[in-house]
């Protein structure tokens, strides 16, 4: 989910009160599609293990960073559609993942 | 519009230890006033302080310690452009006749709360901005060629010329093997290919044309300034190749300055990771698109180069202590172009610049000084 303008239809991410196309105020939570395209990705060390990442845009132009399911890195490539499989919080950072369609 | 020169500086050892934020902030400033024609604390009119540390009141609290009673004082935080962004704030009051005198402190400690931009819920749990670093980097590795060992030379680089700094946090030389072989972070970004926080501070006054001689023999004038705002989340980042902040707000300095990038003798660049320096030769207009790798490769950066970048070893090599590195970039381009840089000194400078950027490149500033 994220945020709508009632009154421009814009919608907004990340989540917010306040409209950024009309400065309404007027805002409610909208479902977004968890169907997206892979913009780019590589693979991190940095977390618990190593994790399969990448930039993924969504309707709407929203665009995030999510942990990517995958056997093996070199199984993705650039521009491949992508779906979500869970969101969350994780040790209090939101936290997302996706599969490749 | 008054011009404004840089008349004076100070910088402390980049380290890590127990002193306080105020204990830096305040040695910066003691050895700016020690290297002073002149100045006495009645002159300080302005006190700007440039932290993302969370604590409060810092820049009376500054003021307070080293003894002045500044008309204009506060703090400006910018994340990792703190420091510049409090350059271009400094250089208004000025410029504007608010004042005459203004004293620019950037300080920080290591563990920094701007370590990690926390608003940002886009960037998930990949928080840490080698994240974004290494995505800017494959995508720029993919468009254009750019080579891992390309990105390496930059950290080569960037260690020697802090071995000419002794005010560099790291005193290593290190080989391109030791960059390519380093520990992976996130591909192809490695530990060499990373800045690393630490203490500092560093310090800077800046005068107007006016009262400039009062203060130096030498005073540097600032040319120009940019800024450029496009976002704070990654979300709206549309072009992984390229920084699109760097690009307008050196557009707008070159603008004011009347110069092209062509004219420009040496630049402190904002190399939060190699490929960062990569991607500031093209968005800074040194070489067209594409050809940052190759700049690199050629050697054409170092300080014998066709352009000097980061003499003083940016940020890789000096450490990244967030709210100073903006104002210490500044007094390196000041001691370059006053030639006071000894073993770093780039010849023939007559012009240079400071990039300064935040949260990948969702915002840069940009001072030019010189001629």
């Amino acid at each position: 989910m994220s945020s709508k303008c009632s009154s421009c239809e814009h919608v907004i991410w990340p989540p917010s009160n306040v409209c950024p196309q009309c400065l309404s105020n007027k805002i409610e939570w909208v479902d977004i599609d968890g169907k997206g395209k892979l913009i780019e990705f590589s693979e991190s060390f940095l977390l618990e293990q190593p994790s399969v990442f990448g930039l993924i845009e969504l309707d709407h132009k929203i665009r995030l960073i999510a942990k990517i399911q995958c056997d093996n890195v070199s199984q993705l490539k650039k521009g491949i559609p992508v779906k979500l499989v869970r969101c969350g919080m994780r040790n209090s950072d939101p936290y997302y993942e996706f599969q490749p369609i | 519009m008054q011009r404004v020169a840089v008349a004076g500086y100070g910088l402390t050892k980049f380290r890590k230890n127990n002193d306080s934020l105020y204990t830096l902030a305040c040695e910066s400033a003691r050895d700016l006033f020690q290297n002073s024609k002149n100045l006495v604390q009645d002159d300080v009119e302005t006190v700007l302080v440039s932290t993302c540390d969370n604590a409060q009141y810092t820049s009376s609290i500054i003021s307070e310690m080293l003894g002045l009673k500044p008309k204009i004082s506060h703090r400006i935080e910018n994340m990792c452009n703190s420091g510049g962004s409090a350059i271009i704030s400094a250089y208004s009051f000025i410029a504007s006749g608010l004042c005459d005198v203004a004293l620019v402190v950037g300080v920080e400690k290591a563990d920094s709360p701007a370590a990690r931009l926390e608003w940002d819920i886009s960037r998930g749990s990949f928080k840490h901005p080698a994240h974004w670093a290494a995505m800017f980097a494959k995508s720029h590795m993919n468009a254009y060629g750019t080579t891992e060992e390309q990105m390496a030379m930059v950290s080569v680089k960037n260690h020697d010329n802090a071995l000419m700094n002794p005010t560099a946090y790291f005193q290593n030389k290190i080989t391109l093997d030791d960059v390519l072989y380093s520990k992976p972070v996130v591909e192809p970004v490695k530990l060499y290919d990373c800045s690393a926080p630490c203490d500092g501070a560093a310090s800077l006054l800046l005068v107007s044309e006016e009262r400039a001689r009062e203060f130096s023999d030498q005073p540097v004038w600032i040319t120009g300034i940019g800024q450029r705002t496009v976002s704070a989340s990654l979300s709206k980042v549309s072009d992984l190749t390229r920084m699109e902040s760097t690009i307008l707000a050196a557009r707008d300095a070159y603008a004011a300055a009347k110069i092209g990038p062509d004219v420009v003798d040496v630049a402190e660049v904002h190399d939060a990771f190699t490929i960062c320096e990569i991607l500031s030769y093209e968005d800074l207009g040194f070489v067209k698109k594409g050809e940052g790798g190759m700049f690199a490769q050629e050697s054409q950066s170092r300080i014998d180069g066709k352009i000097a970048v980061n003499p003083r070893g940016g940020l890789i090599g000096t450490g990244h202590p967030i709210g100073a590195t903006g104002v210490a970039q500044a007094v390196e381009i000041v001691t370059q172009l006053r030639n006071e840089a000894g073993r770093r000194q780039v010849k023939d400078c007559k012009i240079g610049l400071t990039h300064n950027l935040s949260a990948a490149a969702t915002s840069t500033t940009i001072i030019t000084m010189g001629a």
